[in-house]
C-alpha cells in the first residue's frame, strides 16, 4: 500500500502533467522556453495573457500601475473579490491558478520609453497592451529602435460592438498590428471585441513563436 | 511607384519624403506608426527620410482603446 503523501504527490503531478495535453502538436516546448513581455494588465493584457498561458508560454514579464476598479469588469480578467488590488498581482494569481509552473516577473511600475528596455530585456516578443494610443505609439517605437530583431504584436481598434469583419492582422517587418485600426475608445469598450483583439495578439505571439504563420 | 499597406500605389517623384507619401495617401490620422521595407522610421525622420521609388510602405493607424 502506498504512503498517503507519496499518493499525493503522484497524483498531484499526474494533474499538472496533463495541462498541456490537447496542445497543437510540437508547440507546448517551444512555448515552454519563451518569454514575452505583456506591457499593460487591462482589457487587451490580461486576457492576452491568460492565453498565453492556457497555450504554455512559460515566462512573462508583466507590468501595468493600476489597481482593479468596477469598470474594468466588463472587459477584464478580473473579478468582484479584485476590486483595489494591483492588476499585477490579481492577475499573476489566476496566471498561476491556471499553470503553477509559469514564471512570471511582475512590475507594479508605469513604464516609460526609458524604462522600458531594462524591463523587458529578457523577452523574445512584446505584447502591446495599453489603452492610449500614443502609448502604443512611443511602446513600438522604442521597442523597434531597442529590440529591432524581435517581433511586437500590439493592438488598435479594439472599441464598440459587432463588426466582426473588420477585425484584422496588419503585419510590416517585425510589427503586427491587431483590430479594425479605425474604433476609437470614445464608442465604448464591449468584452467581446477587446477579448478578440487580445486573443489575436495571443495567437500571432504563438504563431511566431512556434514558426507557425501569423 | 511606391506600394503602401500592399494595397495602394503612390506615384513615386524624386526627393519625395515619408511625409509627402502620407500627404499623397491622404492620411489624416493623428497617430500613426510607419514602416519602409518592414524597417520602422521614427516621427521626427516624417520630414527627412526620402522613399526610393519601388519601396514599400506600411502605414499603421493607431486607435485608442484596450
Amino acid at each position: 500500500m502506498l504512503h498517503k503523501g507519496r499518493d499525493f504527490v503522484y497524483i498531484h503531478r499526474m494533474d499538472r502533467g496533463s495541462i498541456f495535453e490537447k496542445n497543437v502538436p510540437g508547440t507546448t516546448e517551444k512555448l515552454q522556453k519563451a518569454t514575452v513581455g505583456i506591457a499593460g494588465c487591462g482589457g487587451l493584457g490580461s486576457n492576452a495573457a491568460v492565453a498565453l498561458v492556457r497555450a504554455g508560454v512559460g515566462h512573462l514579464i508583466l507590468a501595468d500601475h493600476d489597481v482593479v476598479e468596477a469598470s474594468n469588469l466588463n472587459r477584464q480578467h478580473y473579478f468582484q473579490h479584485d476590486l483595489g488590488k494591483k492588476k499585477v498581482e490579481a492577475l499573476a494569481s489566476y496566471l498561476r491558478a491556471i499553470n503553477p509552473d509559469v514564471e512570471l516577473v511582475l512590475h507594479d511600475i508605469e513604464l516609460t520609453p526609458e524604462n522600458m528596455p531594462g524591463i523587458y530585456e529578457e523577452a523574445d516578443l512584446m505584447i502591446e497592451a495599453f489603452d492610449s494610443a500614443d502609448s502604443k505609439r512611443w511602446l513600438i517605437e522604442s521597442w523597434c529602435v531597442a529590440f529591432p530583431e524581435r517581433p511586437i504584436v500590439a493592438a488598435s481598434g479594439v472599441s464598440g460592438c459587432g463588426k466582426t469583419e473588420s477585425m484584422h492582422v496588419h503585419s510590416s517587418g517585425n510589427i503586427h498590428v491587431c483590430g479594425d485600426e479605425r474604433s476609437e475608445m470614445t464608442m465604448g469598450l464591449c468584452a467581446a471585441r477587446v477579448m478578440m483583439a487580445a486573443s489575436m495578439e495571443a495567437n500571432v505571439a504563438i504563431g511566431l513563436l512556434t514558426g507557425e504563420r501569423t | 511607384m511606391i506600394l503602401v499597406n500592399n494595397r495602394d500605389k503612390v506615384e513615386w517623384r524624386d526627393g519625395m519624403t515619408v511625409q509627402d507619401v502620407l500627404d499623397a495617401m491622404g492620411f489624416d490620422y493623428a497617430l500613426i506608426t510607419v514602416t519602409l521595407e518592414g524597417k520602422l522610421v521614427p516621427e521626427h525622420d516624417y520630414n527627412t527620410r526620402t522613399v526610393p521609388d519601388g519601396t514599400k510602405v506600411g502605414v499603421f493607424h493607431l486607435a485608442h482603446g484596450g
